[in-house]
This record gives structure tokens, C-alpha cells and sequence, in this order.
């Protein structure tokens, strides 16, 4: 390996400590000037804005759902045409509609749950945001439902229900060599996203740390839910190499 | 190298669909069109048993561009 990559690394390294022990410092001594009690106050004022935007964002999602419901629609009229006219393009536009309505559904299911999480950190929101979040839960397996059905339309040796928990591994087992290959690159791109994702955040968490914004529990979580990532996808990697892939 | 093929041309011959050309040989419809389009190439297995169909080699339906021609 040449010697500049070396260097370059042990600069990123340097870098990273200067400003690592620069915000350290910052928060250390804005800590000390605001005082303990300013810091519970700015963290309590934080967790009502969040709650009371959880609300707004539970009714954000059914508008997305509603895009949702357009994209499926508009796969299905397509998809009847392509059945109807064997036309190679519309089984394509088709496809790709009920591809957005499917990932549509996934954010909205996704979104529902976060935001529902942060509005239960404050009864009243809780309680206020309780029927948008089962509506839009409800909605969102509808059209995960309805855009499954679809596509086994469109392609009818697809197998299983979003209802079933095999649904998975049934709609894997049911693909052939080029889906499968879609879906480990799609797998692979999605592994090294999170990735990034996981080593990057801990910058922002470590200075929010500092000043207090947020608890030990966050790191655990945090380093948890990274660990468990590394440590299947180096145990299927293993099983892979002994040739058990199934 | 990239991998050309004229399976479109073929299924074209035989007046078969994507669907059902897919049928023939085992695989989704999807993948017919990943491979006319060149998004996937086929595996071996795949390919002899496209060229089965046909009754020809696989080297008349898929060939290497710019292979040098001997």
C-alpha cells in the first residue's frame, strides 16, 4: 500500500481528536456557565417540541399514504393493460408504480412508529396522537397488502402475504437467479448505508452527550443495534463460505 | 466485457412473450427483460437452457462485444 494512504489516515485520525476535544471543551465549559438546571430546562423544552411535532408528523404520514394509494392504482390500471396488450413496457411502468407504493408503505409503517414513540414521551400527545397512529398503521399494511397482490398479479409465481411472518423469506424463496442477485445488491448497498450511518452518528450523539441532551441509554441503544448488525451479517457471511446459503 | 445477446431477436422468431418465454426456460418474466436489456447477464445453467429453446448454441445467442473473431 503506498505511503500517502498511510498518512492520509493518521491525518483523518489527528483531525478527529482536535475537534473531538474542541466540542468536548465547548460543552464542558458551556455546561459550567449555563448550569445544570438550564440544561434540564433546554432538554425538557426539546422532548415537548418533539412530542408536540410527532402529532403533525402522524398526519404528515396519511398524506404519504395517500401518494401511496395513487402510485398502487395507478400500477394496478397499468398492470391490467400490460395483461391485457402483452406490452413489455407496460409490465415495466407497471412495476415501477407498485415499487414507489411499496416504499411508500414501508417509510409510512416506519414513520408511524417513530413518531408515535416520541409522542409517547407526553400523555396528552399520546393520547391525542393514538387514532392517527392505528389509522395510519392500519393504512400502510393495507397497501403493503393491496401492492403485494398486485405485483403476484403482474407476476404469478411470486408467493406469500404480508400478513404471514414468513412473508420474507416466501417472497425470497419465490424469486429467481436475477431477483436474487437484485436483492443481495439492494442488501449489500443498504449494509454499507447503515454503516455510515452508525459510525457517523456517533459524532452528533457524542456532542449532545456532553451537553447533556442526551443520556447513556441513547449509546446504548446505539452501539447495540450496531452490534447486532455486524455480528449477523459476519455469522451469515461465515455460513455463506461453508456454502449453507438457504 | 459486456455480455450482447439477441434473445429478443429469437423470442421475436418464435412469437413468444417475455411471460412465456420466461416459462420455457424456468425464470420470471422480469429477468427475460433484464437480460433482453442487458441489465443481467445470465448464468450458465441459464443460458444453455435459453439456447435449448431455440435449438441452437449459446454462443449464437450471447457473444462478448469486442471479442476478436479468429
Amino acid at each position: 500500500m503506498k505511503k500517502h494512504v498511510y498518512l492520509k489516515f493518521a491525518g483523518k485520525l489527528v483531525l478527529f481528536a482536535l475537534v473531538g476535544a474542541a466540542i468536548g471543551y465547548g460543552g464542558g465549559a458551556l455546561l459550567s456557565d449555563l448550569g445544570v438546571a438550564k440544561v434540564y430546562d433546554l432538554r425538557r423544552w426539546l422532548a415537548q417540541l418533539s412530542s408536540q411535532a410527532a402529532f403533525w408528523v402522524l398526519a404528515a404520514n396519511l398524506v404519504l399514504l395517500a401518494v401511496g394509494f395513487g402510485f398502487c392504482l395507478r400500477g394496478r390500471n397499468l398492470g391490467a393493460r400490460a395483461l391485457e396488450k402483452e406490452v413489455d413496457r407496460l409490465y415495466e411502468k407497471a412495476e415501477e408504480a407498485l415499487c414507489r407504493a411499496m416504499t411508500l408503505a414501508n417509510i409510512s409503517v416506519v414513520l408511524g412508529l417513530a413518531a408515535f414513540g416520541v409522542a409517547c414521551c407526553d400523555m396528552d400527545v399520546m393520547m391525542r396522537s393514538l387514532p392517527l397512529f392505528i389509522l395510519g398503521e392500519a393504512l400502510g399494511m393495507a397497501l403493503q397488502h393491496l401492492t403485494v397482490r398486485r405485483t403476484q398479479a403482474l407476476n404469478p409465481e411470486k408467493k406469500g402475504s404480508v400478513f404471514e411472518a414468513r412473508f420474507v423469506r416466501q417472497w425470497y424463496d419465490s424469486c429467481d437467479e436475477a431477483q436474487r442477485k437484485q436483492i443481495g445488491w439492494a442488501a449489500f448497498k443498504s449494509f454499507r448505508v447503515m454503516q455510515n450511518i452508525f459510525a457517523w452518528a456517533f459524532v452528533p450523539l457524542a456532542v449532545l452527550g456532553c451537553y447533556g441532551l442526551v443520556g447513556p441509554l441513547v449509546f446504548l441503544v446505539w452501539g447495540g443495534l450496531w452490534m447486532v448488525q455486524v455480528v449477523s451479517y459476519s455469522f451469515y457471511a461465515r455460513k455463506a463460505e461453508k456454502g449453507q446459503i438457504q | 466485457m459486456p455480455l450482447e445477446n439477441r434473445l429478443k431477436e429469437y423470442r421475436a422468431r418464435q412469437g413468444l412473450n417475455q411471460g412465456q418465454m420466461g416459462q420455457l426456460v424456468g425464470v420470471s418474466r422480469q429477468t427475460i427483460s433484464l437480460i433482453e436489456r442487458g441489465d443481467y447477464n445470465p448464468s450458465v445453467t441459464l443460458a444453455l437452457r435459453i439456447a435449448a429453446v431455440f435449438r441452437v448454441q449459446v454462443e449464437d445467442i450471447f457473444s462478448l462485444t469486442g471479442e476478436e473473431e479468429e
